[in-house]
């Protein structure tokens, strides 16, 4: 569930290089833009009582934590399913991790036994068709248009 | 000079497995989606995740960042760790704060609480107070009145803050 509060945060850079935040709550039905438009406007008063300079900003919206959850296995954090995607050309793959991934999820027989991901299990194919459907991008904002391949990985 | 934002949003999906441990997925998107967008997405993501991992999943963050291309000189001397405490007294009769780093000195008594009728500080608060901005409390309560605001170093005491703050 979403938390009725949104924050901005305004990061500071002093002489020497170092960092600090400016913190702020607003309501989280807010859209981007209204925030934005906000915390240009103070930052910019804000600019005249600091001798550090405002070097980056950043609007987070967060889920409250849900109470109770527990782990559904003993798979550790570690034990990382990687999936690559296409974003079409020449233009860079994505990389998402998934940590904690369960054993089944893992080919058994075959070439690719103990370390390639069974995208023929129904669940890993949702999760790809999720990924490609609803327009989750690389960091280049390239939209991602296909599944590569998916492999366990130890990621300490 | 200007901020100038990244190219995608960040979606941040957080873990924690048996042993406490945690960890996370990232998933990227372009930066002029909306958030209700975003959180649908998260959602069917989140749920389609957690056929996949033996963790437990927390909840998520959707972030979108700005960078400030030109940065500008900060000022000779100026330290983040001399931080300008703004506390304010909000609707519900409870408080919120937000610290500046680096305060100027120009706004500062001799005793380390910060002039409340500087007119930097009254530009302050009239624009948080009396503008249109939208910011609250984590409650979502408006901010109604400057209560306190001293100058504090990382590590102060409370002892060693200004009494007539």
């Amino acid at each position: 569930m979403l938390r009725p509060n949104a924050t901005v945060e305004l990061v500071w850079q002093d002489e020497t290089g170092s960092t600090a935040v400016t913190s702020l709550n607003c309501s989280s039905s807010l859209t981007i833009a209204e925030i934005d438009a906000d915390a240009t406007a103070l930052a910019s008063i804000l600019a005249s009582l600091t001798g550090a300079v405002l070097v980056r900003q950043r609007i987070k919206y967060k889920t409250a934590f849900e109470a109770d959850t527990v782990a559904s296995g003993s798979a550790p954090i570690t034990r990382t399913g990687i999936f690559f995607f296409d974003t079409g050309g020449d233009l860079p793959d994505a990389l998402i991790s998934v940590p904690a991934i369960k054993d089944e999820m893992i080919m058994s027989t075959g070439t690719g036994a103990g370390v390639l991901i069974d995208t023929s299990n129904g669940y890993v194919s949702s999760f790809i068709a999720a990924v490609i459907e609803n327009g989750i991008s690389n960091p280049f904002a390239d939209d991602i248009v296909s599944f590569i391949s998916a492999y366990l990985q130890s990621r300490v | 000079m200007a901020l100038v934002n990244l190219p995608t949003g960040q979606l941040k999906i957080d873990y924690r497995d048996a042993s406490g441990t945690k960890g996370s997925t990232v998933f990227h998107f372009p930066y002029g989606t909306l958030a209700a967008v975003v959180v649908t997405v998260a959602d069917v993501l989140s749920a389609a995740l957690n056929a996949l991992t033996d963790a437990a999943i927390d909840g998520y963050t959707i972030t979108y960042a700005k960078t400030e291309d030109t940065p500008a000189t900060p000022t000779a001397g100026s330290r983040v760790e001399e931080k300008g405490n703004f506390i304010w007294r909000t609707a519900n009769g409870r408080t919120t704060r937000f610290t500046v780093p680096a305060i100027v000195d120009s706004v500062l008594n001799p005793s380390g609480s910060i002039d409340k009728a500087n007119a930097l500080v009254t530009a302050l608060v009239d624009a948080v107070i009396a503008g249109d901005f939208a910011f609250a409390s984590a409650d979502g309560s408006d901010i109604t009145a400057l209560l306190e605001a001293y100058q504090s170093f990382r590590g102060s005491t409370k002892q060693q803050l200004p009494s007539d703050r």
